[in-house]
């Protein structure tokens, strides 16, 4: 694993320090008098690792009150901390100033995503780095040992592991996580906005499906906020993978504009199962947002029975026209932007969009360039129509050994093509008897 | 015209299935509640305090319900489990030693629950060590093998078998005038062992499980802020559903058992007692009920005990998870059920002292839990609108200082009393 450090411990032990460490130091002033203790730190982000801004100190047991100091005014960490600023000059409030991202109760026990694991984890301690006179978040702890750290029992359990097991991982292994792999939920109650950190970009390259799931785990307000800070494409990956009733808890949040957006963005086929299962007016309301063609294309889709070839397929794939040439096929092909359920199948017709034969990106690449595209077709070629069941579909698909296959209507006028993923959804979840994916819960 | 009606105002008809659809959490949280333990105790009240007891059921009724709307909410509005959120704002020390006691706790009420089990099974001449592999099995399967929606409606179900105890009490033909006299009249003895009965209800009708089991369910279920007031509903008519079952019990004890003069010290011998008093089918009806109470609560306290754990310690949790993904989530919830079951098993232990011991640990217990909900529904950052108001927090103090100290005062006296 790329997280964890594997250098000798005592060698960064004078670089690295814990947070948990650094709490149950007691804070002298410049005069050595006795402050009080840390009540949090305050961090500034911007950079790669977010930076030590202030020090927030409390002193009092049962009227406690506060004081920030910025982080320049401390001098030295060791066995305590010590501050270049004298207790007479620090000024004391009842209340904590309201904060904008703190160590304790923004990271500490909180939630983070680990987008290096892709999963939704909580902190247990927090590694940080000092150069020169600067303290910075360098990682973060997900493991047990730092749990035990916590209680306060990390060198007994140490012991106790060295004299039974010595050469157990336990004593190796620190699950420290980079901070350029985690990103905090913690929610700002004012502005219901998360603090991005630096692997923001990193989210939206967690697979759809995982990032499904880790947003899932959030409660809402996170869940919203964290949804919020993704592209449209991303977001319309993760709704593809999601369940419907997950669907719709998201889209109650979402402002229409952007709920069409994301259903704009999503394949045709997941997006006309979305809209079939929505109430009809609020389908309505999301199809007079959308992009007027492909509302049209999914307002046809939503015609057909979901378990008929009608309701599976999708409408996006290439389609030819017969009397092309292959080299011009080939740049064609090459040319087009828009994201296909598949390119490697190619759907031949003629100006009519009849469907005259099935050819494939393999067959197209070893032809002569200037045969036409039907000369490189397939000599048989395979078609279910509208109203063909999955059952049959699925038995035809198997049968030939395709990934893909093309839907016609009575006249031989092609509509769409399901694919291969689409009919395996289907079949799992009849053999299952139920939800490919068990519901969330107890 | 009237479509644009139904748009504002939700009709009778929209509000109940909304109400049906949020329902769950709050009324199976409140049925559990009647446990082997519950029903122990409740039968003792009647069999030897008459009616004399019964008014104590409407203040509980009106206890529980403050204390686990609070839950409610806290879930609803947070979208959190209870362990969850006191992690994310006492620590890792405080989380860790209440989950250790927490685990305690809730061991052995499984435990008390499997006795519960085996009594029930002797009463219909099954050995015990047939009916507790069974159960435990059973028990095992049902939830590892289940989804939240399969494992609700299971439990659902398991409510509608309570109205066994009603039917008891009507087939033990108690005396309705005196009843309905004693519930809204309070009576007191100032004899130890009536005041020892009074707090043995309140203790066994309010444990810490239930706080973090309901808010646990209530996130789960994923209840929308706008709907909280059908989740409030559903833990108000939880509260007092389950406290009309505990009357019945108490009524059918009170009109056959207390009538006759008959002592006894577990929900077994009042079942076995009921039989020459109240006919063949009442005192089946009450072992049944026992039965169903003591398999429910089984398969709850281990669920919610592993959920809970692994929330706050920050473990992989849930049922939907394999066991790969989540070792402590099933080595726990396992290991519950496993000892549970197994310590029944030897007939040297005294279930009667398990079930005092479950109480106390509950009643120390307690007053964490109690003190960690108030700070939690208190904190603005956390709850925004939705705190408490000064009204429901008087309420809710109140309440948490009288339970407080009569579960606490209830398990001292009695380990003393039990321990002489």
């Amino acid at each position: 694993m790329a997280n964890i450090i594997t250098e000798a411990r005592e060698k960064s032990a004078q670089m690295f320090i814990y947070h948990s460490e650094i709490l149950s130091k007691d804070i002298l002033d410049a005069d050595r008098k006795l402050l009080g203790h840390i009540w949090d730190i305050s961090v500034k982000f911007g950079e790669i690792y977010p930076k030590a801004d202030e020090l927030i100190i409390t002193k009092g047991r049962i009227k406690k009150s506060y004081a920030s100091l910025p982080w320049t005014s401390v001098s030295t960490i060791d066995d305590e901390v010590m501050l270049s600023v004298k207790l007479q000059d620090i000024k004391f409030l009842p209340l904590p100033r309201d904060y904008e991202f703190l160590l304790r109760r923004d990271i500490l026990d909180q939630q983070v995503v680990d987008t290096y694991n892709h999963k939704l984890r909580r902190v247990n301690d927090i590694h940080l780095l000092r150069v020169d006179h600067e303290l910075m978040v360098a990682h973060v702890d997900l493991g047990i040992r730092g749990l035990i750290r916590r209680l306060g029992w990390e060198k007994t359990v140490d012991f106790l592991v060295r004299i039974s097991h010595k050469d157990s991982g336990y004593l190796q292994r620190e699950n420290l996580v980079t901070w350029k792999y985690v990103q905090p939920v913690a929610i700002n109650p004012a502005s219901m906005t998360m603090k991005l950190s630096l692997s923001q970009k990193q989210l939206s390259s967690i697979p759809a499906a995982d990032l499904g799931e880790i947003i899932l785990d959030l409660n809402l307000n996170q869940r919203m906020a964290l949804f919020k800070t993704l592209d449209t494409k991303t977001k319309a990956k993760i709704f593809e993978s999601l369940e419907f009733e997950d669907q719709k808890l998201i889209l109650k949040e979402l402002d229409k504009k952007d709920a069409a957006q994301i259903v704009n963005n999503m394949s045709s086929d997941e997006a006309a199962d979305l809209l079939e299962k929505l109430p009809p007016d609020s389908a309505e309301n999301l199809l007079t947002l959308m992009e007027s063609n492909r509302a049209k294309k999914l307002s046809t889709l939503l015609g057909y029975s979901s378990d008929s070839a009608g309701g599976l397929m999708t409408a996006e794939f290439v389609s030819l026209t017969e009397t092309m040439l292959v080299e011009n096929a080939v740049a064609y092909i090459k040319n087009q932007t828009r994201e296909f359920e598949t390119v490697f199948y190619i759907y031949i017709v003629d100006d009519k969009n009849h469907l005259r034969g099935v050819t494939t990106v393999r067959r197209l690449l070893f032809a002569d360039p200037k045969d036409s595209v039907m000369q490189t077709a397939f000599p048989k070629t395979l078609r279910v129509n509208l109203h063909n069941s999955v059952k049959e579909v699925a038995y035809i698909m198997d049968k030939y050994k395709i990934a893909s296959i093309p839907v016609v209507d009575e006249n031989n006028l092609l509509h769409g093509i399901i694919t291969m993923d689409d009919i395996l959804s289907q079949v799992i979840s009849i053999a299952w008897r139920r939800k490919p994916r068990k519901a969330k819960g107890l | 015209m009237n479509n644009q009606n139904d748009l504002r105002k939700p009709t009778f008809f929209k509000k109940l299935l909304i109400f049906l659809a949020v329902m769950g959490p709050g009324i199976i949280t409140a049925n559990v509640d009647n446990d082997a333990g519950g029903i122990t105790t409740y039968s003792v009240a009647g069999a030897h305090f008459g009616y004399s007891t019964l008014w104590i059921f409407l203040p509980m009724a009106l206890a529980l319900i403050v204390i686990q709307e609070m839950c409610s909410r806290m879930g609803v509005v947070t979208g959190k489990g209870l362990a969850d959120l006191i992690r994310e704002k006492f620590g890792a020390k405080v989380t860790f030693y209440a989950m250790l006691v927490f685990i305690f706790s809730n061991l052995l009420n499984t435990i008390s629950e499997f006795s519960g089990i085996a009594a029930s099974g002797e009463i219909f001449g099954f050995s015990r060590f047939i009916s507790l592999p069974l159960a435990a099995i059973f028990v095992w399967w049902i939830v590892v093998k289940g989804t939240y929606k399969s494992v609700e409606k299971i439990f659902l179900v398991a409510c509608l078998f309570y109205v066994s105890y009603l039917i008891t009490g009507f087939l033990a033909h108690p005396n309705w005038g005196t009843v309905l006299k004693e519930a809204v009249n309070p009576s007191f003895q100032f004899k130890p062992a009536f005041l020892l009965m009074i707090m043995g209800i309140i203790g066994t009708t309010i444990a810490p499980w239930m706080q973090f089991y309901q808010q646990s369910t209530v996130v789960e279920k994923g209840i929308n802020v706008k709907d909280y007031k059908y989740a409030r509903l559903d833990v108000i008519i939880g509260g007092i559903v389950v406290n009309i079952v505990a009357i019945f019990i108490v009524i059918a004890c009170a009109a056959t058992l207390f009538r006759n003069g008959i002592r006894i010290e577990t929900a077994k011998d009042a079942a076995l007692a009921l039989k020459p008093l109240a006919g063949r089918y009442c005192s089946a009806l009450f072992a049944f009920g026992l039965l169903n109470a003591s398999l429910f609560a089984a398969m709850i306290l281990p669920l919610a005990t592993a959920y809970s754990v692994c929330e706050g310690l920050g473990w992989e949790t849930g049922v939907d998870k394999r066991p790969k993904e989540a070792p402590q989530f099933y080595f726990l919830f396992t290991a519950l059920i496993v000892i549970g079951a197994g310590v029944i098993m030897f007939p040297k232990i005294n279930l009667i002292k398990v079930m005092l011991l479950s109480q106390a640990s509950n009643a120390v217990f307690l007053p964490f839990v109690l003190i960690f909900m108030l700070l939690l529904i208190n904190d603005k950052r956390l709850m925004g609108n939705y705190r408490n108001s000064r009204f429901f927090n008087i309420v809710a103090w109140t309440t948490v200082v009288i339970v407080t100290a009569l579960t606490v005062t209830f398990t001292i006296i009695s380990l003393l009393h039990r321990g002489s």
